[in-house]
């Protein structure tokens, strides 16, 4: 057996036979990712059945008679109260400031009256309001108040113009509400294409990183690598048997999470959007290149800090700072794009391949820019598995000698 | 057979390391020209307080660390040139090197048979020979963390010696041992000694030289002080014992090195 078939062997045993380590590489991350969602999608669920189920306490000054007939969906879903004509406003105000009133409208004095005997290039009476933009129940009720006051207002002009047709002077896609020509391939959902690269990126990294740094520091610090080392196997098979297990762990953790993403979320999210995701053979067989070579890269960046780091914690204060580039590319990718990218972009490492992914994602993928995504992760991945192997040779590094 | 020739082991010192050992100096000199030659069926006993060099030198010759100066050989195989060759012969052992302690024994000692090339069957074959002698066959199904320090150091000298090694080295391989178990350790050396292994140790424990070294080098301050066997030793220092002898050794360098300063 080679000597990287060895080693590579041993550190797939490592974490499959041990229950803990399954469960805090494969199982509780994706738990804990559907009860996140779950929550998320519960609280929004709750959120809007409250804004629906919301009485709009509302306070009306020179109302003018017959409103609550003219504006009957309003009144249904208000409480009102009414302010007499140069009554003080204050308390009310006020009230919207401290968030137990939801708006105050105010009409002119002798508002049918204006209304009702409007002549051709006369002042249009004007209903002020007044609510809070920082009460989410303060802007239901102005949004509520001036759709309402919107329909009152087309009625008027019906009876002014002698029918509601009259106001209507052409349609446009009144019978077909628009005939979509599209790439069904963009066509997924925009809420996933958007955070599935980012969280990609960042689950390869997470699944990397601890393990990455046991297994290099930990077995320095442990004493355990040194019994490695005084065998006959070479030390390059050493770091390559150790860098294609992680690499396959890496990415098994992250599959795990993404397919329990995929597949939870549309139903932990339910009433949040469309959350359904199509992809063709071709865009998966792209997706499984990136993430390959990503996780790649990040296990040869997460070793290269391990070697060097004499114990698990020191590598684990060098890795932070990674992780957070990590985490910043992929939010840069969240808003970015929208005009396409450069082929520069698709050079530089960890980053080319988030926005490769959310090109892949929505359909936008050329070859060209996939193939330099992919190659230029994996030449940097070599270069730092090369520079890794020689730091195993190095007994300055291996035994701080 | 192993043959030391003008060893020097020179440490780089960070600026971390120098702060930490309260030197100015960016080097220090751990092994400083020794030359030795370790005979095969023989064990040879390297003596020396802590931080002599005695640890940099088992190191040297078991290819974790290159010589600055100076060779050595195992059998023929240089250590620099012919590592994998050298690493092929040796089982090396010191408090460093650990078991990892989240695997079980059985599965460890397969491991390591493999990375000496061995087949399945001659692994399981060496392995019961190897745990039957220290009386760990029951613990094999154990993880190494569940161990006790005795059976944790039986269980790596049967891991160092799966291969059966032609070559033995052993730094303080008793060290923390409780009696019963140190016992079995040297006995087991003496047996490998009638089997014609070469083996060289290095001890603090005087009587466990003087019962099993057919050779004892002394080192201080990385300087081969004095080599020969008990015998030749206490002769030369005219001291009864192996203990008076290095204690006779280390005043009489101390008083000197107290009459340069």
């Amino acid at each position: 057996m080679s000597g990287i078939k060895i080693i590579f062997n041993k550190e797939m045993h490592r974490v499959w036979k041990d229950p803990k380590m399954i469960l805090s590489l494969f199982i509780l991350p994706v738990v804990m990712m559907i009860l996140i969602y779950g929550l998320i999608g519960m609280l929004g669920s709750r959120s809007q059945e409250q804004m629906e189920q919301h009485r709009s306490v509302v306070w009306i000054q020179n109302a003018p008679e017959g409103l609550e007939s003219q504006l009957p969906s309003f009144f249904q879903e208000a409480d009102v109260s009414y302010l007499s004509a140069g009554e003080a406003t204050d308390a009310v105000t006020q009230g919207i400031y401290d968030g137990t009133i939801d708006l105050l409208a105010v009409f002119p004095e002798n508002f049918l009256e204006q209304v009702n005997h409007y002549a051709e290039g006369g002042v249009h009476p004007d209903v002020e309001t007044y609510y809070n933009p920082t009460e989410s129940y303060s802007q239901l009720a102005r949004e509520r108040f001036v759709s309402a006051m919107q329909e009152y207002e087309k009625q008027l002009l019906a009876d002014r113009f002698g029918g509601e047709d009259m106001l209507t002077a052409f349609t446009v896609d009144a019978a077909t509400g628009g005939n979509v020509i599209m790439d069904t391939k963009k066509a997924g959902s925009e809420y996933l294409s958007m955070m599935l690269p980012y969280l990609i990126t960042l689950l390869l990294f997470a699944g990397t990183m601890s393990l990455g740094t046991d297994t290099i520091s930990g077995e320095k610090e442990r004493g355990t690598m040194a019994s490695m080392l005084v065998t006959p196997v070479k030390r390059s098979s050493i770091v390559l048997g150790k860098l294609l297990s992680l690499t396959v762990l890496s990415l098994i953790s992250a599959l795990i999470y993404i397919v329990a993403m995929v597949v939870a979320m549309p139903k932990a999210m339910a009433g949040m959007g469309d959350m359904t995701l199509t992809l063709d053979a071709g865009q998966i067989v792209m997706i499984a290149f990136i993430m390959l070579t990503l996780a790649f890269l990040y296990v040869a960046l997460v070793g290269i800090v391990a070697v060097y780091a004499r114990t698990v914690k020191e590598a684990g204060s060098y890795i932070t700072p990674i992780y957070l580039i990590v985490i910043v590319a992929g939010i840069i990718t969240m808003f970015s794009g929208i005009d396409g990218h450069s082929s520069m972009e698709y050079l530089i490492p960890i980053y080319n391949s988030s926005i490769a992914l959310g090109d892949i994602f929505s359909g936008e993928l050329e070859m060209m820019p996939f193939l330099l995504a992919v190659s230029s992760t994996l030449v940097v991945g070599a270069i730092l598995t090369w520079g890794i192997t020689k730091a195993f040779g190095d007994e300055r590094v291996m035994f701080h000698a | 057979m192993i043959q030391i020739q003008n060893l020097t082991k020179i440490y780089k010192l960070s600026k971390r390391q120098q702060k930490e050992q309260n030197v100015k100096a960016g080097t220090k000199i751990a092994v400083n020209n020794v030359s030795m030659t370790i005979e095969k069926g023989k064990i040879h006993g390297i003596l020396g307080t802590n931080g002599a060099g005695k640890t940099t030198m088992l190191r040297c010759m078991a290819t974790l660390l290159k010589p600055t100066e100076g060779t050595i050989t195992v059998n023929g195989a240089d250590t620099v040139r012919d590592g994998e060759q050298v690493r092929r012969m040796i089982g090396f052992l010191t408090n460093e090197i650990k078991l990892d302690p989240q695997f079980r024994l059985r599965y460890l000692v397969h491991f390591f048979g493999r990375l000496h090339g061995m087949d399945e069957e001659a692994i399981e074959r060496r392995k019961t020979e190897l745990f039957d002698r220290f009386g760990i066959t029951e613990f094999q199904d154990k993880l190494v963390e569940e161990l006790s320090t005795g059976m944790k150091q039986k269980a790596a000298i049967a891991v160092s010696l799966i291969h059966d090694p032609e070559v033995i080295i052993f730094d303080e391989p008793t060290s923390g041992l409780d009696i019963i178990t140190a016992r079995a350790v040297t006995d087991y050396l003496l047996e490998l000694k009638k089997q014609g292994k070469t083996i060289v140790i290095s001890t603090h424990i005087m009587s466990e030289a003087e019962k099993l070294c057919d050779r004892i080098s002394i080192i201080m301050d990385g300087k081969k002080e004095m080599e020969g066997s008990l015998e030749e030793i206490l002769q030369r220092t005219g001291e009864r014992d192996l203990e008076d002898a290095f204690f006779a050794l280390y005043c009489g360098l101390e008083l000197e090195k107290g009459e340069n300063a």
